[in-house]
C-alpha cells in the first residue's frame, strides 16, 4: 500500500513539474507558481473532502475544475494589486498554470479521491522542484542568456530530475 | 494571408509544446498512453478549436461589454469542460480503436487546450486568427508527440547510463527536438 503511494506521488510530482516549466526562468517566479498552487491544491481538496459524497460522481470534475478556477482568479487579482512585477514577469500565463498544474495533479493522482495526503507532499516537491530549477537558470542565465529560453528548461529539468534519481537510486516514474 | 501565417507561426515557430512549454505531460507520457498517438492529436486539435470559438464568442459577445472579463477563468473552465465533452461524443461516433474510448480526463490534462484561448485574447486576435492559432497548437502538439514516440523508440535503454532512463532522457530528447524547432524562429515574417 504504501509503496503504491508512492510511486503514485513521484507520477503526479513528475507531471506537475513538466507542466510548470514555463515558471522557471528565475527562483521568484518558479517559489511564486508553487505556493500559488499549494495554497490552489490544500484548499480545493479540503473542500472537495466535504462535498464529494454529495454530488453524482461524474460531475465531481467539473465541480472540481469550476473550484480551482475560481481559486484560481482570487490569487491572481491579488498578485495583480499587490504584486505587479510577478505579472510583468509571468502575465497570462499565471492563470493558465495554477488551473493545469491542479487538475493535471487531481487527473493523474486518481480522479475520483481526493487525497490531502497525496497534496501535501505533491505540493511541497513541487515548490522544491521549481525552485531549484529556477535557482540553476537564473545564476547560469546572468552569463549564458541561451539559459533562459525554452529549450534549456528541458535540458534543466532533465539533468536535474536525472541527479536526483541517481541520488535516492530509483528510477524517476 | 494572415490566418496563414499565424496557423504555420503557432504550428512550427512558436511550436506550443517546444516553445511554449504546455502540453508536456501528455507528450512524453509514454507508458500509459491508451489512445493511438494520430487519432490523439486529431482530438486535441478538434477540442482546441471547439474551445475557442466557444470561449471566444462569449468573451467577446458577454464578459466585454458586461465589463466583467475578471470572471474569464471560471467561464473558460466551464467551456473547456464543455469542449472535452463534446469532442468525447464526436470520438465516439468516430469509431473506437479496439474498444478504447478517450476520457474527459485525458483531453483536460493536456494543457494546450487551456491556454490557446487565453495567448488569443492576450495578442488581440480575431475569431479568424485565433481559430487558426488553435488548429496550429493542436497540429503542432501532434507533431511534436509523433516525433517524440519515434525518438523514444530509436532510444537503446541498455546504452543511457541508469540515472538518465526514463523520464530524464526524454526530456533532453524534448529540449534537443526544442533547438532544432529553434531554426524555425524567422519564418513568419
Amino acid at each position: 500500500m504504501s509503496k503504491n503511494n508512492g510511486k503514485k506521488i513521484s507520477a503526479t510530482l513528475l507531471a506537475a513539474i513538466c507542466t510548470g516549466l514555463v515558471a522557471t526562468t528565475s527562483l521568484r517566479t518558479g517559489l511564486s507558481i508553487g505556493i500559488a498552487v499549494s495554497i490552489v491544491l490544500i484548499l480545493t481538496n479540503l473542500i472537495m473532502n466535504i462535498f464529494k459524497d454529495r454530488a453524482p460522481s461524474n460531475m465531481l470534475i467539473l465541480f472540481y475544475m469550476v473550484l480551482v478556477a475560481f481559486l484560481t482568479s482570487i490569487i491572481y487579482i491579488i498578485t495583480q494589486a499587490y504584486l505587479p512585477e510577478l505579472i510583468a514577469e509571468l502575465g497570462v500565463y499565471m492563470p493558465i498554470l495554477i488551473f493545469s498544474v491542479c487538475i493535471i495533479v487531481q487527473i493523474v493522482s486518481g480522479e475520483e479521491n481526493y487525497s490531502i495526503n497525496i497534496a501535501l507532499k505533491t505540493s511541497i516537491g513541487f515548490i522544491l522542484a521549481l525552485g531549484v530549477i529556477g535557482i540553476v537558470r537564473e545564476v547560469l542565465g546572468k552569463n549564458y542568456t541561451a539559459m533562459l529560453e525554452a529549450p534549456a528548461a528541458f535540458l534543466t529539468a532533465g539533468i536535474l530530475l536525472a541527479i536526483a534519481s541517481g541520488i535516492f537510486n530509483k528510477k524517476a516514474i | 494571408m494572415k490566418f496563414i501565417y499565424i496557423l504555420i507561426a503557432a504550428f512550427l515557430s512558436e511550436n506550443f509544446v517546444l516553445s511554449k512549454l504546455l502540453g508536456i505531460y501528455p507528450a512524453i507520457d509514454v507508458q500509459n498512453r491508451k489512445y493511438p498517438i494520430v487519432q490523439e492529436g486529431i482530438l486535441v486539435t478538434t477540442a482546441v478549436t471547439i474551445m475557442t470559438v466557444l470561449s471566444h464568442i462569449i468573451y467577446t459577445l458577454i464578459l466585454e461589454p458586461l465589463n466583467i472579463t475578471y470572471l474569464a477563468t471560471i467561464v473558460f473552465a466551464l467551456v473547456l469542460f464543455l469542449a472535452a465533452q463534446l469532442t468525447v461524443l464526436i470520438s465516439k461516433n468516430m469509431g473506437n480503436y479496439n474498444n478504447r474510448e478517450i476520457s474527459v480526463g485525458q483531453l483536460v490534462v493536456n494543457s494546450v487546450i487551456f491556454a490557446a484561448i487565453f495567448l488569443s485574447i492576450n495578442q488581440d486576435l480575431n475569431l479568424l486568427s485565433s481559430i487558426a492559432n488553435s488548429i496550429g497548437a493542436g497540429l503542432g502538439y501532434t507533431l511534436v508527440s509523433i516525433l517524440l514516440a519515434d525518438a523514444i523508440d530509436r532510444i537503446d535503454d541498455e546504452a543511457v547510463i541508469g540515472a538518465f532512463r526514463g523520464v530524464p532522457i526524454q526530456l533532453i530528447s524534448l529540449g534537443l527536438m526544442a533547438y532544432a524547432f529553434w531554426g524555425f524562429s524567422g519564418l513568419v515574417p
